[in-house]
């Protein structure tokens, strides 16, 4: 792995009420830099409870996440904040776009948390609209744009920063299925062109084509299955 | 630049929530500045001019008059420089929404004693020559065109005039005072008491309190007592106060302000605590998949604290601001309404600086239930919710 992502003996349990729901069982992934994969799998499977985890949205019960050469899952609370602003960038199936803020504002927030000046700022967010074929919607409130176009300006949002990986949780899952074919082809020139490393939850096998490798969760537990769940986990 | 656009853009989501719960504000932040004004004015009165000035009373009440000639024997002390007597007249120009501050004087007593009315030589003197004139303050002579000659007729709810068989009384302005200090009402009616006296139908060479001002250094607290003892076992027993006393006894005849005060005070706590809180936690509840995003972007919890303390902020400051602009505007009005008892009740400066600090911190206290979920919100969970 060269500055990439490792999951390394992840187990994950969350507790609902005095039930345990065991999602992962000494889980390992390994993502290279640069690779775009697609991590597929049914319903419940952890595909995006993996994808917090790499993200550090999220922490595993057991087992270390590791990004780069960083441990990220013993990072404490603002250093994987800071971590993120940096080095992550977030596409989720639900856009999220704050629906007060223009697509330019919005795209503009993450830099809010560098030191760039306004001309900068400016700067960097018009060619990040520019990249997603946005920049004739700069001005326009989320409500006024296109589910794909929201999304499109999701994407600007999530590279303005110029991260070195890309996480998205479904993107393509609330589009018609030529919207979607755009998204992908813009996801797949990031990858492509711009280097990003980026991993994909998605249930569309059509989405999964683009990427350069799958990873099939529901295969990976179960070749997993029969390691015990640590009494310290219990 | 986030932290001030983006705080004012959440809190304008929804406007009608906004406003009304600014408008509960705009009440407690108008009610505590007009109390404050009123307090102001109890704290100011005995700090100045007045601080060796005794108000001699009935001991019954306010409203029996005691003799006049009791000022001489007060003036007999030693430590008394000056006395003179005043009656309240009271009354009204034209119709009863003109309510008239009226007391009649014996005008070079009452000047020596009360230097802040200001009034030019030729002033006094024309007053001395016209004994059925009246002196007006600037306000009210502006408020109603008056000037000097013009012949008035005062309506008075209480005296019947004998020269006219009626209750209304004609005099003449005579002079038009300013006054000194900003603490001083300037809307008063001042008539000759010699005047009234000859031609009011009873309570003759009655007044309804004295004044008597001390002389500088005396001890107020002694002489109050003194000059009670000399009418102690008289048909008309009084009660001396210095004046600052006697101000905050008569207004706490209807109501005990600082009591009040501190009332308001706790109410604009409560209500901001429980209108504004509820309004900021719900705008939160609502957005918390929003504030996860942005978590998941990189925004610190303390940086999205700053943001909705921000947004607090602005709705109490607007409503705090709202509230002592209608204070401002309305205080003439509760200014005219208590005159007679209390004069110079005016919004401080320390008021404004004590209604930002309120809501400061109540913009803190209001925000504080959304800012806790905000430092215990879990990114994944709340965005797979």
């Amino acid at each position: 792995m060269e500055n990439g992502i490792a999951l390394q003996n992840i187990s994950k349990i969350y507790h609902k009420g005095s039930n345990k729901v065991v999602v992962f069982n000494d889980l390992n992934i390994t993502i290279d830099k640069g690779e775009f994969v697609a991590l597929m799998g049914p319903s419940g499977s952890g595909k995006t409870t993996a994808l917090h985890l790499m993200g550090g949205l999220d922490r595993p019960t057991a087992g270390e996440v590791l990004v780069g050469n960083k441990v990220i899952s013993k990072s404490s609370e603002a250093e994987l904040t800071r971590w993120r602003a940096r080095h992550v960038g977030f596409i989720f199936q639900s856009n999220h776009l704050l629906p007060v803020l223009s697509a330019f504002a919005n795209v503009e927030l993450p830099l809010a948390l560098t030191r760039l000046n306004k001309v900068e700022r400016r700067k960097q967010v018009a060619t990040a609209l520019a990249l997603v074929g946005m920049s004739e919607r700069a001005n326009h409130l989320p409500r006024e744009l296109s589910g794909g176009q929201e999304q499109r300006v999701a994407i600007a949002r999530a590279i303005v920063s110029d991260p070195d990986i890309l996480l998205c949780d479904e993107p393509t899952g609330n589009l018609d299925r030529k919207t979607a074919d755009a998204i992908l082809s813009l996801l797949h020139i990031l990858n492509r062109d711009f280097g990003k490393t980026i991993v994909m939850v998605t249930h569309d096998a059509k989405a999964a084509d683009v990427a350069t490798r799958v990873i099939n969760l529901e295969q990976t537990i179960n070749d997993n299955a029969d390691i015990a769940i640590p009494e310290a986990m219990a | 630049m986030i932290n001030v656009i983006l705080p004012w853009k959440n809190a304008m989501r929804r406007p009608a929530r906004f406003w009304l719960t600014c408008l509960s504000i705009v009440v407690a932040f108008y009610l505590f500045t007009v109390i404050s004004a009123i307090n102001t004015a109890l704290e100011a009165s005995g700090t100045d001019n007045n601080q060796y000035r005794l108000m001699t009373t009935h001991k019954i009440s306010i409203t029996s008059n005691l003799p006049i000639h009791y000022g001489q024997k007060i003036k007999a002390l030693p430590e008394v420089e000056k006395v003179t007597h005043v009656s309240w007249f009271g009354g009204f120009f034209r119709d009863e929404s003109n309510q008239l501050h009226a007391v009649a004087v014996e005008p070079e007593s009452y000047q020596h004693i009360y230097p802040e009315y200001l009034l030019t030589a030729e002033d006094r003197i024309n007053w001395n020559r016209l004994k059925s004139g009246m002196v007006v303050g600037r306000k009210l002579a502006e408020k109603h065109q008056w000037q000097v000659g013009d012949k008035v007729p005062i309506q008075s709810t209480i005296w019947l005039n004998n020269d006219s068989g009626s209750f209304t009384w004609e005099m003449e302005v005579a002079a038009i005072y300013d006054t000194a200090t900003p603490d001083t009402i300037n809307s008063m009616l001042f008539l000759r008491h010699d005047f009234f006296d000859e031609a009011r139908a009873y309570g003759r060479y009655e007044a309804s309190w004295l004044v008597a001002k001390a002389r500088v250094g005396s001890n107020t607290e002694a002489l109050s007592r003194q000059i009670d003892q000399l009418f102690a076992n008289s048909p008309a027993a009084t009660r001396t106060t210095t004046e600052q006393v006697f101000i905050k006894e008569l207004a706490r005849q209807f109501v005990d302000l600082s009591w009040l005060l501190r009332l308001v005070v706790l109410a604009v706590f409560f209500i901001l605590l429980l209108i504004a809180s509820n309004s900021m936690s719900q705008s939160v509840r609502e957005r918390m998949n929003e504030l996860a995003v942005m978590k998941s972007l990189g925004f610190s919890s303390d940086m999205l604290a700053t943001l909705i303390y921000m947004e607090a902020l602005y709705m109490v400051l607007a409503g705090a601001i709202l509230g002592v602009i209608c204070a401002a505007v309305s205080i003439d009005l509760v200014q005219m309404k208590f005159a007679t008892f209390l004069p110079g009740i005016h919004i401080d400066p320390v008021t404004y600086w004590k209604v930002g600090g309120i809501a400061v911190v109540l913009a803190a206290v209001c925000c504080l239930t959304p800012i806790i979920r905000i430092y215990r919100l879990g990114i994944s969970h709340t965005l797979r919710t």
